[in-house]
């Protein structure tokens, strides 16, 4: 009996000093997060990377119009994390790209990991700026009068870009809350619009901006002007959307832009709830087929004017809507799976706008896979998260599935660009397991025979 | 006490045997992989403006509106001992060439011999006779403590030996708009968007603020 107690302590020994020693598997991944993706000439963006290992170098480096915009070298942070901000030139067009590079070096000599990722400037063309020069007859009439205004303005005036000209067109009332600018002049016969366009509804705070080179047609067809309309009593929103804006109903229904072409829809600022961040504030379309609004990239908001601009490829009924902020919800299931390991799970938002679901499924040895799906339905999401065979090391392998159904704000407009590189760089061999449990199955027999031997002469 | 001697005699040598199975499995598995990262190069910037001259950021630089900085940075590659006493983490041993025949103790931690580095037994790669890399001075502007962005940058590719050095000197550079610099150099692999994954930080970076009123 105490012989047995003696193998059992030799074993727990070995066991546990071999486990103590044992390297640990490391998956580097890293995250690069860029917000905003879409700034204005001028914003500030940031680049933060995490999930690093502490005290690793981060290395940035921004290209603009092929020179070097900004370039920094971080060490990583006891949390794993390291940023770094730079500003969007103020002489930056609408269209112009920043190109952004990330290196991680990890300790040691292995190579670095790598990010690069575009984004796009996007030009806010402030009423301000871009009103006409000379209006010979601004438009005088109250919204309740049925007369349209005799005459449409075309003036040509500088924008804050001193080499872009835009054309500003005062939109003319047709109707009851409809108003119509012809753009036929600028618009070639391809569809091709061949200056910039700014059609400007004043009474409702409506506002179309089309840059030159855009194509616009509805159904091939060129389209020769714009219709704004205010719709009285848009449909009702889903629960987890406050209206907080009329409809605007941007026509011709169904044009299409081949870029995308800036907004500005009105809102009033005194229906958003207090305390409302702006990013939580959209420009939504109202999809048909779905019979839901849909919050569309919402560059800006204005709460002093009440007016929020976003970039849109077509035209539709649009309105402004408060996205209510759903608490983050994370389910854990903790589950035996058989190698080669192959997890199948699925997670369903509860949200009937975008949101992002993020399944996560971490074996043992820190090994972790991640994969991040979007859903603009209620319909389930289905994730398989694949684990290779180096990132395990037994034949079964718990695996714990980590569902997360994050805020519908992180939509793309706020949280732009994250990607997740996971790289194994290390892991055990599994020979040298299988040698170590042979070691310890000899020590343990020969620890047998030795006490048996010793029994025997006494 | 017959127990007791059996249990002794059991666990030395079940303890011996485990302790050299785990060194060899320490041995066979390790990779480095928490070791800090490899920079043999050292970066001294020295920064002016004709009374103050700051030497790796010891000093702010202060200058009017319109005038000239003078700014130089010397990039050396210094023989391993050089370097011991300033970056220990550049001699780690490394897996099989682990051996105590070329070690010493100085100042509270261990170092290779001189017969260490003569026999190529003092760490895992190799340092090479000479070394490339991308040298970066550059001034950049700050806005509210967040960079803005590079307004001038020095960059070419270099290769020096083994206890070489490479000065790079921006000459009465003119800073016209009040606010607040930083003069920095860096030692790269070379441009992160044409090296990609082979890039890696040769030195700890060097910076040095000035403020132009």
């Amino acid at each position: 009996m105490r012989l047995s107690k003696y193998l059992i302590l030799v074993f727990l020994l070995v066991c546990a000093v071999s486990a103590s020693i044992a390297p640990k598997a490391v998956a580097q991944g890293i995250t690069v997060t860029v917000v905003p993706t879409m700034p204005l000439p001028g914003d500030y963006v940031t680049i933060k990377v995490s999930n690093v290992v502490s005290g690793a170098d981060v290395g940035f480096e921004v290209l603009y119009k092929g020179n070097v915009l900004w370039i920094d070298e971080v060490k990583a942070s006891s949390a794993g994390t390291a940023s770094t901000t730079f500003r969007v030139p103020t002489t930056a067009v609408a269209g112009d790209k920043i190109y952004i590079y990330v290196a991680v070096s990890k300790p040691g000599w292995s190579s670095a990991i790598t990010y690069s990722t575009t984004i796009q400037v996007v030009k806010v063309v402030s009423p301000t700026t871009t009103s006409p020069t000379t209006t010979t007859t601004p438009p005088t009439t109250t919204p309740t009068t049925t007369m349209p205004p005799t005459t449409t303005t075309t003036t040509t005036t500088t924008t804050t870009t001193p080499t872009v000209t835009t054309t500003t067109t005062i939109a003319k009332k047709v109707a009851m809350k409809t108003y119509e600018a012809n753009i036929s002049n600028y618009v070639a016969p391809n569809g091709t619009v061949k200056t910039n366009i700014e059609v400007v509804a004043p009474e409702v705070k409506v506002k179309v901006i089309i840059s030159a080179g855009t194509k616009a047609t509805v159904n091939g067809v060129p389209i020769k002007s714009i219709k704004i309309r205010v719709v009285p009593t848009p449909s009702p929103p889903p629960p987890n959307i406050v209206l907080v804006g009329p409809a605007i109903d941007l026509g011709p229904n169904g044009t299409v832009f081949s870029k995308p072409v800036l907004i500005a829809i009105p809102f009033d600022p005194s229906k958003v709830p207090p305390g409302t961040p702006t990013e939580a504030i959209k420009v939504a379309y109202y999809d048909v087929k779905l019979g839901m609004w849909v919050p569309v990239d919402t560059v800006k908001v204005d709460m002093t004017n009440g007016v929020a601009y976003a970039l849109v490829t077509h035209f539709t009924l649009f309105s402004t809507v408060v996205l209510k902020v759903v608490t983050p919800t994370t389910t854990t299931v903790t589950t035996t799976v058989t190698s080669p390991v192959t997890v199948t799970t699925t997670a369903t938002s509860t949200v009937t706008s975008t949101a992002t679901v993020t399944i996560t499924a971490t074996a043992v040895k820190t090994v972790t896979s991640t994969a991040t799906v979007t859903a603009t339905t209620t319909s389930p999401i289905t994730k398989t998260v694949t684990l290779t065979s180096t990132q395990v090391s037994t034949t079964t392998t718990p695996v714990s599935i980590t569902k997360t159904v994050t805020s519908v704000m992180t939509t793309k407009s706020v949280v732009t660009t994250t990607k997740t590189v996971t790289k194994t760089v290390q892991v055990t061999p599994p020979w040298a397991y299988a040698v170590m449990g042979v070691l310890a199955v000899i020590i343990a027999i020969l620890a047998v025979l030795y006490v048996r031997a010793s029994q025997r002469r006494t | 006490m017959k127990a007791s001697i059996a249990l002794a005699l059991t666990l030395i040598p079940a303890l011996v045997i485990a302790s050299l199975l785990a060194y060899w499995v320490y041995i066979w598995t390790y990779q480095g992989v928490s070791l800090p990262p490899f920079k043999p190069l050292l970066l001294r910037l020295t920064v002016s403006n004709g009374s103050v001259v700051s030497v790796n950021g010891n000093a702010t630089i202060v200058i009017s509106k319109g005038s000239a900085i003078n700014a130089s940075l010397t990039i050396t590659y210094p023989y391993p001992w050089q370097l011991m006493h300033q970056t220990p983490y550049y001699y780690y041993y490394y897996g099989p060439y682990y051996s105590t025949q070329y070690y010493y103790y100085y100042s509270g931690r261990w170092y290779p011999s001189y017969q260490a580095y003569y026999y190529g037994y003092y760490y895992a790669f190799q340092a090479p006779q000479s070394i490339t890399f991308t040298y970066l001075l550059a001034v950049r502007s700050y806005s509210g403590g967040k960079g803005v962005n590079v307004v001038k940058l020095l960059s070419n590719s270099v290769t020096i030996p083994m206890g070489g050095s490479y000065t790079v000197r921006l000459t009465n550079y003119v800073l016209s708009n009040s606010g607040n610099y930083d003069v920095a150099g860096f030692a790269w692999t070379g441009m992160i968007d044409r090296v990609s994954n082979s890039w890696a930080s040769l030195a700890n970076p060097v910076s040095c603020s000035v403020t132009v009123r």
